[in-house]
């Protein structure tokens, strides 16, 4: 008799398992055509002759970059400046002064800078990507666009992609010169150290391989990351109580992703 | 030479619309249910890859709803769904021709701003619009770059009498002018338009 609860109670468990690597599965195959269209979409490179794609891709790069700049220049002061004038301290502490440039190339270029500007663009534009994206569903006008011969992915999906990646690494590149400026001028103007040394210690560490690591990371986290948000926005049928819903899953689902990465790529890297 | 637009059969349940083919130069009245409207929609014009059931036929050439060639000639206004939220109403009206690429005078967009009395309000931005402001824009796409058919989606229904009347004076004079054939779908058995339609559809019930 215990025997056969414990079968049904593991039958049970089994079917449970299955429906969640069935549902798992079709959702990323579902995932993966709706990034392929976009990108065939994008290889053809069509949508460059087109004025109203290059207004959208115009009007997007206006919003997630140039409106965000005030925000990365108060980050670079927060928490750029904080960051850098720590790893100083932290090497100074040890005296290990060649340890800076180190630490500035691993630390803050290649992990923090990447994560950190992800984060801010997900906040700020991701939010307004999705519900945008989902009120255009929810109003028909993929529909609308489809009657008028225009493809959904072309005018809706890729300029908002385009847009997110290039601002998130132009992005990326200002905060960091950002940072390091104010930073060189902080320790300066402290005292702990000479601006030539200090930007010679980083110098010696500099390297071509940083930045190619930092573009890598900069792509994959906005190019995937605007994926699941976009992904979730076209998702949007007829009931707008679901927008919250979706925002919510499409924004935490991106950060996840993220971090996954971020480690898959720590641990291919070590 | 005639075109056509034929569909074959479309399953609505518990309805089904009959093939039937019209002509591109002709006016016709399709009686569908509110209810089965949506689902009209989705499977007469906006299919899943492989189960297209109309074809426009332009001489012995023929395109199926998924060739965007289809949309040149066949012109939606699908009840308050003709606009995008978030562009000016001035982008609404050229959107279509901007993206395609065709060939628009200046004159030619400025005498349609006039024709629509839009003058004022062309570079506001769409939003919320009335069903009025979505037909306007869609007859002004009209006449930029003339359709071979117009299908109007149960627009009457949310019209005043006053707006009803200078929708009515406008799509007349776009019907004349583009010389494109009509299809007008509604929930009602009649249309309050003074238009008179040849062709009367209906669904019949499955058996």
């Amino acid at each position: 008799m215990l025997r056969q609860a414990w079968l049904v109670r593991m039958h049970r468990q089994a079917t449970r398992c299955g429906y969640l690597m069935l549902w798992a599965t079709s959702g990323l195959l579902s995932f993966s055509a709706f990034l392929g269209r976009i990108l065939k979409v994008g290889i053809q490179f069509q949508w460059l002759k087109r004025p109203t794609v290059i207004h959208v891709l115009i009007r997007q790069m206006y919003f997630t970059g140039i409106q965000s700049l005030s925000w990365i220049l108060f980050l670079s002061v927060s928490v750029g400046l904080l960051s850098i004038y720590s790893l100083v301290a932290f090497a100074q502490t040890i005296e290990n002064l060649p340890l800076i440039g180190k630490l500035f190339r691993d630390i803050f270029v290649i992990e923090m800078t990447p994560i950190l500007i992800s984060v801010f663009l997900l906040a700020r534009s991701g939010v307004a990507l999705i519900t945008e994206v989902g009120h255009m569903h929810l109003r028909r006008e993929h529909l609308l666009l489809r009657s008028l011969g225009i493809g959904v992915e072309e005018y809706l999906y890729l300029p908002r992609m385009v847009a997110f990646i290039s601002c998130h690494l132009i992005l990326c590149f200002v905060f960091i010169t950002l940072s390091l400026w104010l930073s060189t001028l902080f320790i300066s103007w402290h005292g702990d150290m000479s601006a030539f040394r200090f930007l010679a210690e980083l110098r010696q560490e500099s390297s071509l391989e940083a930045l190619l690591i930092l573009m890598l990371k900069s792509f994959l986290f906005s190019f995937l990351s605007c994926g699941v948000l976009l992904y979730h926005g076209s998702r949007m049928l007829n009931n707008p109580n679901l927008l919250p819903i979706h925002a919510t899953y499409g924004v935490l689902g991106s950060l996840m992703l993220m971090i996954a990465l971020d480690v898959m790529i720590g641990v291919l890297l070590w | 030479m005639v075109n056509h637009v034929c569909w074959s059969d479309i399953h609505m349940k518990p309805y089904v619309l009959r093939a039937a083919q019209v002509a591109c130069e002709e006016y016709c009245f399709l009686h569908i249910p509110e209810a089965q409207q949506l689902a009209w929609l989705h499977q007469m014009f906006f299919p899943e890859q492989g189960s297209e059931c109309v074809y426009l036929k332009l001489g012995t050439r023929s395109y199926s709803v998924t060739n965007p060639c289809f949309w040149q000639h066949i012109k939606m206004m699908m009840g308050c769904g003709s606009l995008m939220a978030n562009l000016s109403l001035y982008d609404n009206l050229l959107l279509p021709s901007l993206y395609h690429g065709y060939d628009v005078s200046s004159e030619k967009v400025q005498e349609v701003i006039y024709m629509l009395d839009l003058k004022d309000s062309c570079y506001e931005q769409a939003g919320e619009r009335h069903a009025e402001m979505h037909a306007r824009i869609t007859l002004g796409q009209c006449l930029l770059h003339p359709p071979k058919m117009i299908v109007i989606q149960d627009i009457c229904t949310s019209l005043s009498v006053l707006k009803k009347d200078l929708f009515y004076e406008l799509l007349q004079m776009t019907l004349d002018e583009t010389g494109a054939g009509l299809c007008y779908v509604s929930s009602s058995e009649s249309v309050s338009l003074p238009i008179h339609f040849p062709h009367y559809l209906m669904l019949e019930p499955t058996c």
